[in-house]
């Protein structure tokens, strides 16, 4: 009896371990399956977290950046922000100066210990001498009447007026007019310095290097409707910085500063304006109304018996320096993604 | 003895009926969780493949399509996406051959003259096309010393020598057919990136707008619970 039992039991036995050997081997299948996935997953999660941490920060620098850039054109890499990311990771932009105004910023973002993911970004940062430098002429336009009478000088371009400082002392500028010395009058320039070209209708009227008349009425430090009053300087050398005129508009009394005009503008006579002036129509310059400055208009410039065009590149400079809502790098419109970069290894 | 003799010999039948039939119960419920388990652990098995297949369709678009812009860079024609495949950028060295382009290179691979078109930006002329006809070490080069990038002298077809940085790619194409997600390279042929579980008759790859992607995979496996995913991918803005 005892023999019998005993062998039934170590059968039954034996299928239970068959069984159970089967559901292991079953179990660990699935076990390895998910924790396959859960590694995979993570993996792809904290490549998504860097990548995307290498973006924001990108864009968080393009968006909180001001001023003029500190990198200089074939110098080291400028580390513009680094800031811890996650737990022990962290984030970090470079800034590349590729030429005067183009630069590559460089966002890497690492969580741990791990290799940095990189996202770059073609940028436009305006450099005022070299917008300046742009100019041949202190009268850009379509075409030009110049009545009898008026006047436009451009023999001390870069020297000072009242309450304007000297400009000798930059080099680029200083260089350039010395070996092409400043026009009286000129054509307007191709893109991108101005009209549309293939960069898209934003820039077809007015533009400043890559900002366009979207950008310049945003980043306005004083918007004025069409026939809307523009702001008066309080004194020489007092910029009213960035002002945009979204129709036609007259300068009436004494201005100061980067003047957009998005239709036609008139100098009333004994009006005067210093600075640099951008305008998409016709400007009219009244008897005795002044301009200190450079003039680039789409349309037609016709200057009145007894007006004064003051062909100044520095005056200009000085009113686009003051333009601080100007000084900040933005993302080369249209394709600005320099993609793919390898991680960075290090 | 003679009493117990017939009585345990009886006993022993009975003993024998019941354990078998116990036996036969054990191992039918045995083979029923057996089979439900096995069941159950081929559907995770199954359904971890569709989820690494899926994860790199959607990766493998992401990136594709992320990096360019619609209409210009990709789009779909009939059942394919079309597309420029970005491989890597350059950016331009500041000291700069006498022949060339001097630029700092990173990107996926190195670039290929026997398959690679350069995308190039000047500040004079925009974005611009070019062939890269050659491309050598660039010794002696003044560039910016960036983490993994490599300094690389570049013949571009038409020139560009005021080009201050470029992307470069190959001509691809993505579909679903044969069962796979497939790519090819220019004309060549259609490479399977995926297994052959997907039914190429009801995935898709469809624009959606100017600048978006909508994907749809399924697989032929009706008792996937994920049988079917879709998603839009964006392209760069």
């Amino acid at each position: 009896m005892t023999a019998r039992h005993s062998g039934q039991g170590g059968f039954a036995l034996v299928l239970v371990l068959l069984a159970l050997t089967l559901l292991t081997a079953i179990a660990s299948m699935a076990l390895a399956a998910s924790v396959g996935q859960l590694r995979t997953a993570s993996m792809a999660g904290r490549v998504l977290s860097e990548r995307t941490a290498a973006r924001a920060a990108v864009d968080a620098v393009l968006n909180i950046t001001r001023g003029l850039p500190a990198s200089q054109v074939g110098d080291f890499a400028v580390e513009l922000v680094r800031r811890p990311f996650g737990r022990r990771g962290w984030q970090r932009v470079l800034d590349l100066r590729l030429t005067t105004e183009m630069h590559a910023f460089l966002g890497e973002a690492a969580l741990d210990s791990g290799v940095p993911v990189s996202h770059a970004r073609l940028v436009w940062w305006m450099d005022p001498e070299a917008r300046i430098a742009a100019y041949a002429g202190a009268v850009e336009s379509g075409t030009i009447a110049i009545g009898s009478g008026a006047s436009v000088l451009t023999d001390s371009a870069m020297t000072g007026r009242t309450g304007i400082p000297s400009c000798h002392h930059l080099p680029r500028l200083s260089n350039l007019l010395a070996g092409r010395p400043l026009q009286v009058v000129s054509g307007l320039p191709s893109p991108p310095e101005w009209g549309a070209g293939g960069d898209g209708s934003d820039f077809a009227r007015v533009r400043l290097g890559w900002f366009g008349r979207r950008l310049l009425s945003r980043l306005a430090d004083h918007s004025a409707a069409a026939g809307g009053p523009l702001p008066a300087a309080g004194c020489p050398g007092c910029w009213s910085g960035l002002v945009y005129s979204y129709g036609d508009n007259a300068v009436m009394r004494q201005g100061a500063g980067v003047l957009v005009v998005d239709g036609d503008l008139t100098l009333a006579p004994g009006s005067s304006w210093t600075g640099l002036l951008l305008v998409a129509g016709d400007v009219t310059v009244r008897d005795t109304a002044r301009i200190q400055g450079l003039v680039r208009a789409g349309g037609s410039v016709t200057l009145e018996p007894g007006s004064v065009v003051d062909g100044s590149a520095c005056s200009a400079f000085r009113a686009l320096q003051a333009a601080s809502s100007l000084a900040r790098p933005i993302p080369l419109p249209g394709r600005s993604r320099l993609a793919p970069v390898a991680p960075a290894s290090r | 003895m003679k009493r117990s003799e017939p009585g345990s010999r009886g006993f022993a039948i009975a003993e024998a009926v019941v354990g078998c039939t116990l036996l036969l119960l054990l191992v039918q419920v045995a083979w029923g969780i057996t089979a439900v388990q096995a069941t159950l652990a081929d559907r995770i098995v199954g359904e971890s493949l569709v989820l690494d297949e899926a994860r790199l369709v959607h990766h493998l678009l992401v990136a594709e399509v992320g990096q360019g812009l619609g209409t210009i860079d990709w789009s779909v024609s009939g059942d394919a996406l079309q597309l420029r495949a970005f491989r890597g950028v350059g950016l331009k060295c500041r000291t700069q051959p006498n022949a060339g382009w001097g630029v700092a290179v990173s990107g996926y691979r190195a670039p290929d003259p026997d398959k690679d078109s350069v995308l190039v930006f000047s500040e004079t002329s925009g974005w611009q096309l070019s062939r890269l006809q050659r491309r050598t070490r660039g010794s002696g080069l003044d560039c910016q010393q960036i983490p993994g990038f490599a300094i690389e002298e570049w013949t571009l077809d038409p020139p560009h020598p005021d080009a201050v940085a470029a992307l470069y790619f190959e001509r691809g194409a993505y579909r679903f057919s044969a069962g796979a997600f497939r790519y090819r390279v220019g004309n060549g042929g259609w490479q399977p990136l995926t297994s052959t579980g997907i039914a190429s008759d009801s995935a898709s790859l469809v624009a959606d707008g100017a600048n978006d992607l909508s994907a749809r995979v399924v697989w032929d496996d009706v008792a996937l619970p994920s049988r079917a995913l879709s998603w839009t991918v964006r392209g760069a803005r």
